[in-house]
Formats: structure tokens, C-alpha cells, sequence
């Protein structure tokens, strides 16, 4: 029997290799039917448009929204608002979270606290934060702050307990103490993980932007989403989620390739 | 039962660099309790190459560990370099058996950590700035990882990560260096030269090593003497001087003396572990089965 040269296991190996070509083509693929079925089912005629309006129609959506109601600013409010609420939350929570996963007694005490407000709805706060903080734009903040917040301190306290326990106790077994081990050895070791919780709770952040827009605000994509609900242009509630989802994945890839810039030892082999 | 003749443990000169007297080291409390260690004697002279062996479950990472200063005893003393011990310090280096290096520093920079440690609390001068620059070189070349100063540890293999981990260790000249089971995820190649690599920094440094192995051969081949330890409850069984000179070779693992210690060794942990096949059974199976 002669035996095949360069034989490769198939496409569908289970865990089997892919090529960076079909990798791209699949990808491709993945994200042009959603769209092709959408096209197909709205230009069928089955639906009314005011209940699927087809990509043409929410394209059109989108140039006039750019061009008579100030969509760039609508962008950018947002924009502005979740990255606020997102860094505003980034900064206590990353060095809480670094005390909570460093210290027994600082978990002790913060983290069942901190599991039991997560629970809560941030949503639910709207009326206590509009009471509290106002309407402006700070009481926008706060709402993505409170949704964003707790969540990424418990991700925060467990990329550092993450770090594994053999280079805790070489750096111990080195004259590390506290200090040094805190900013030295458990810090420097989760940066990569941290840095991917900051890019997964940026992506939390965005989704209470929609809600945190409800609070008497005149401007930005959940906004304008909410406002074309009530005048039921539908073509402008699909033209935003778009819009949102395309901002997010701008997002991520900015944070992936920051992760390899930040971290090239974790890209690096042999 | 015939036990072993126990050669003396106690040092040769001087005051032992550890000393362990009546430890003992439970985990937990209450019913749920378990005693890892039991009345645990052992000196460890200057110098010299001691390697515990055992089956599994007869705490001798646990005692290494509590060597370190990393886990604590229950129960009796240990004084190391003439301290009583109540946490880890720079004085006893521990190499690990894998994932210990730092990933995002380079070689170069994982082997001068404990160099940071100190330049962070400002206590040294320009001179011992250059020695320690000199020294990093000098591990460097020791250990054969000149070419790879500038990698991470990713990029290397695990017998390269090993060795990085050793210099690492060596580096602030430690007065003992605790090995815990260092070449246990290594393959058998690669094994034997790591082997002839801490012979040689052994020799070079005049290092007083604390060994952990489960490898009777690997015990013997590096150890001056080899102290067999038995579990529940983890205890000292024996303890043997190995009849080979200081300096050791691969071909003296086939010698008449390596050999029958090794036999001695490996038949005195199984008999201390328990653990039996029933050969019986395995007779009556194989008739059953008409092997």
C-alpha cells in the first residue's frame, strides 16, 4: 500500500490546524450570512419594513443620521461616557482588586461585600443615582461605573490570585517582602490577564450605556436608539445597535493588539 | 522486621548548617487533622549534599519546604545557619520543579531578580554592584546560557528553564540551596546532564544542598548521603552514606556498590510504603486466563 505524502488532517479534525487563509475565509463567512439572510428576509416582502427594515434601508438610515442629526457627535458622547465610566471603574478597582487577591484580610473583608452588591441591578439604581447625582453627565458615568465596577474588581482579585504559587515563593525564597512581592512579582505577573479583563469589562461598560442614556440625557447612540423607538424608526434602532457593535469590536482588536505590543515574551517561542 | 544499619547522621565538623530536632507538622485541626510529619531528627553539615527520598505521602517536600520557611512546623525545632526558622529568607535559595521563572523577564533579568530585591532597598555599594554583575556573568557561563541571556522563558526548554532557575537561585550566594525534586518533569537525557551540572556547582560553590527526589538513583548519584523517609506519619526511616567519592561519574551507577545500595534503598522504601502485589492473586488471574 503506498503511503500518502504531506497527508493533513482534514478541516473538520476535531482541534485540527487551519490555515491563516481558510481561518479568514470561514470568518468571513460567519459574518456575511447573518447579513445575506437579513437582505433575503427583508427583501422577501414577508415582514413589514417597520418591523425588518433591510440593510439598504438602514444604510440610507445611516447617512442621513450622519449627515442632518449629528451622528459623529452622537458617537461621540458616548464614546466619551463609556470610557469615562469604564476608566473611572478601572481606576479603583485595579489596585483594590490587587489588595483583595494579595491579602487574606482585605478579602476577607471586601469581597462577599463586593458579591453581594454585583447582584444588584445597576439599573435599579437610576432613580438613587439621579437623586444623588443628578441628571448631568456625571449621573451618565455613574451608571456604567456602578454596572462596570464590582464585577471587575472580583476579575481583577482573581487575575492575581491567578499567578501561580511557584513564582510567589521563588520571589519569597529570594528576600521578596511585601512591597516587592505586591509590585514586583504578583503585579507584574497578571498584567496580561488584567489586561484582558480591562477589555472584556469595556465591553460590559457599553452595554449600560443604553441604559445609563434613558437618565434624561439629549444626546449619544442609546439615546437616539431609545428616541427612534418612540417614533418607531426602526431602520435607526438597527443602524445603532450596528453602530455600538462595531465600535466594540474596533474595541477589542485595539486591546488585542495592545496586549501583544505590552506582552511580546507571551507571543515569542522558540 | 530486619532494619537497615543507620550510619550516624550527625556531622562530621563544625555546627551543622540545619539542624532539626523532634519536628513534627500537622495540617489541619480537629478530627480532619492529618500528620505530615512526626518527630523528624536531621543535621545538614556545611557542605554537603543530602537527598531525601520516599514514597509518596512521607512529606519530604513537606520537611524541605519547612526547611525553606515556606510551610510552617507544628511542633519541635529547626535552627538553619544558626537561626531558628520563621519564614523563607535569601539565605536558603529553593529551586522548584517547574514554572517558577518569571515569563516576562529575560534570562538575564530572572537570574538578577534577588539583585533587584536588594538594589530596591538601596543597601549596597558600587563595587558589590559589579560583583554582582560579574556573578550574573559567571552563572551564566556556568550554566551554559550565554546564548540565551536575552530570551524569555518560553522561548527556552525545560531543561534550559531549569537551569536558569538554578543560577537564579545561586545567585546571592545562598548559604543553602533546597532542591525540590528540580529534574522530576525533565526527560532521562536530559536528566543525567542536569545531573553532572549540580555535581559541578556543588563542587564549584561549595554548596550545602538539600535534595528531594522520588529517583533512588538519582538520590544515590548525587547524594553524600541519601535518608530514606516514610509516610503515614512522615518520619526519617534511614539513613545512608553513600560509599562513592565526592566527586561522582555516570559510569560508577553500574559499580558493585551503587548497585546493592540501590537494591537496599528501593527495597526498604517499598517495604515502608505499603504498597504490595498480590501475587497471588496475579497467579490465580494468569491460571484463570491460561497465560
Amino acid at each position: 500500500m503506498a503511503t500518502r505524502r504531506n497527508a493533513r488532517p482534514g478541516l473538520w479534525t476535531v482541534r485540527g490546524p487551519m490555515s491563516q487563509r481558510n481561518y479568514w475565509l470561514f470568518a468571513a463567512l460567519g459574518l456575511l450570512l447573518p447579513v445575506l439572510a437579513w437582505w433575503a428576509l427583508a427583501s422577501a416582502g414577508l415582514v413589514s419594513k417597520v418591523f425588518m427594515p433591510g440593510p439598504a434601508d438602514v444604510w440610507a438610515r445611516v447617512l442621513k443620521w450622519a449627515g442632518e442629526d449629528n451622528l459623529i457627535g452622537d458617537m461621540f458622547i458616548s464614546i466619551y461616557r463609556v470610557t469615562a465610566g469604564w476608566a473611572l471603574s478601572a481606576v479603583i478597582a485595579l489596585p483594590l482588586g490587587l489588595l483583595i487577591g494579595s491579602f487574606r484580610p482585605v478579602q476577607a473583608m471586601l469581597e462577599p461585600l463586593t458579591d453581594f452588591i454585583r447582584y444588584m441591578p445597576a439599573v435599579a439604581f437610576i432613580p438613587l443615582v439621579m437623586l444623588w447625582v443628578g441628571i448631568d453627565e456625571s449621573s451618565k458615568i455613574s451608571i456604567i461605573f456602578i454596572g462596570t465596577f464590582f464585577q471587575m474588581v472580583l476579575m481583577v482579585a482573581e487575575d492575581v490570585r491567578r499567578v501561580p504559587v511557584a513564582q510567589v515563593e521563588a520571589a519569597q525564597t529570594m528576600g521578596a517582602d511585601r512591597r516587592e512581592m505586591v509590585e514586583l512579582v504578583l503585579l507584574q505577573s497578571a498584567k496580561p490577564a488584567l489586561l484582558d479583563t480591562m477589555r472584556i469589562t469595556m465591553g460590559w461598560s457599553w452595554t449600560y450605556l443604553v441604559v445609563a442614556e434613558i437618565v434624561a440625557a439629549n444626546s449619544g447612540l442609546g439615546y437616539a436608539i431609545l428616541r427612534a423607538q418612540r417614533y418607531l424608526q426602526t431602520d435607526k434602532i438597527f443602524a445603532g445597535i450596528i453602530i455600538i457593535g462595531l465600535i466594540g469590536l474596533i474595541t477589542d482588536q485595539l486591546f488585542r493588539f495592545a496586549h501583544r505590543k505590552a506582552f511580546p515574551w507571551m507571543y515569542r517561542k522558540s | 522486621m530486619d532494619v537497615p544499619e543507620i550510619v550516624s547522621a550527625a556531622a562530621t565538623s563544625a555546627a551543622p548548617k540545619v539542624s532539626i530536632r523532634g519536628l513534627s507538622k500537622v495540617f489541619g485541626e480537629g478530627p480532619g487533622a492529618t500528620v505530615a510529619l512526626e518527630n523528624v531528627d536531621l543535621d545538614v553539615g556545611e557542605h554537603s549534599f543530602v537527598t531525601l527520598v520516599g514514597a509518596s505521602g512521607c512529606g519530604k517536600s513537606t520537611l524541605l519546604r519547612i526547611i525553606a520557611g515556606l510551610e510552617f512546623h507544628t511542633g519541635g525545632e529547626i535552627v538553619a545557619n544558626g537561626k531558628a526558622v520563621t519564614g523563607p529568607g535569601a539565605d536558603r535559595a529553593m529551586v522548584f520543579q517547574q514554572y517558577s521563572l518569571f515569563p516576562w523577564l529575560t534570562v538575564a533579568q530572572n537570574i538578577r531578580f534577588s539583585r533587584k530585591l536588594r538594589a530596591n532597598k538601596g543597601d549596597f555599594t558600587s563595587a558589590e554592584v559589579e560583583a554582582a554583575s560579574g556573578r550574573a556573568d559567571t552563572l551564566l557561563n556556568l550554566m551554559g546560557l550565554q546564548a540565551s541571556e536575552h530570551a524569555f522563558p518560553n522561548q527556552l526548554s525545560g531543561g534550559m528553564q531549569q537551569r536558569v532557575a538554578i543560577a537564579r537561585a545561586l545567585m546571592p550566594r545562598p548559604q543553602i540551596l533546597l532542591m525540590d525534586e528540580p529534574f522530576g518533569a525533565l526527560d532521562a537525557q536530559t536528566r543525567e546532564v542536569m545531573h553532572d551540572l549540580i555535581q559541578y556547582v556543588f563542587l564549584l560553590e561549595k554548596s550545602t544542598i538539600v535534595f528531594v527526589t522520588h529517583d533512588v538513583e538519582e538520590a544515590i548519584y548525587l547524594g553524600q548521603r541519601v535518608v530514606v523517609m516514610a509516610p503515614r506519619p512522615g518520619r526519617i526511616d534511614s539513613i545512608y552514606e553513600v560509599p562513592l567519592p565526592l566527586q561522582r561519574s555516570q559510569d560508577m551507577k553500574l559499580s558493585p556498590e551503587f548497585v546493592r545500595l540501590k537494591g537496599e534503598i528501593v527495597s526498604r522504601i517499598r517495604e515502608t510504603s505499603g504498597i504490595k502485589t498480590d501475587l497471588e492473586l496475579l497467579d490465580k488471574l494468569c491460571g484463570q486466563l491460561k497465560i
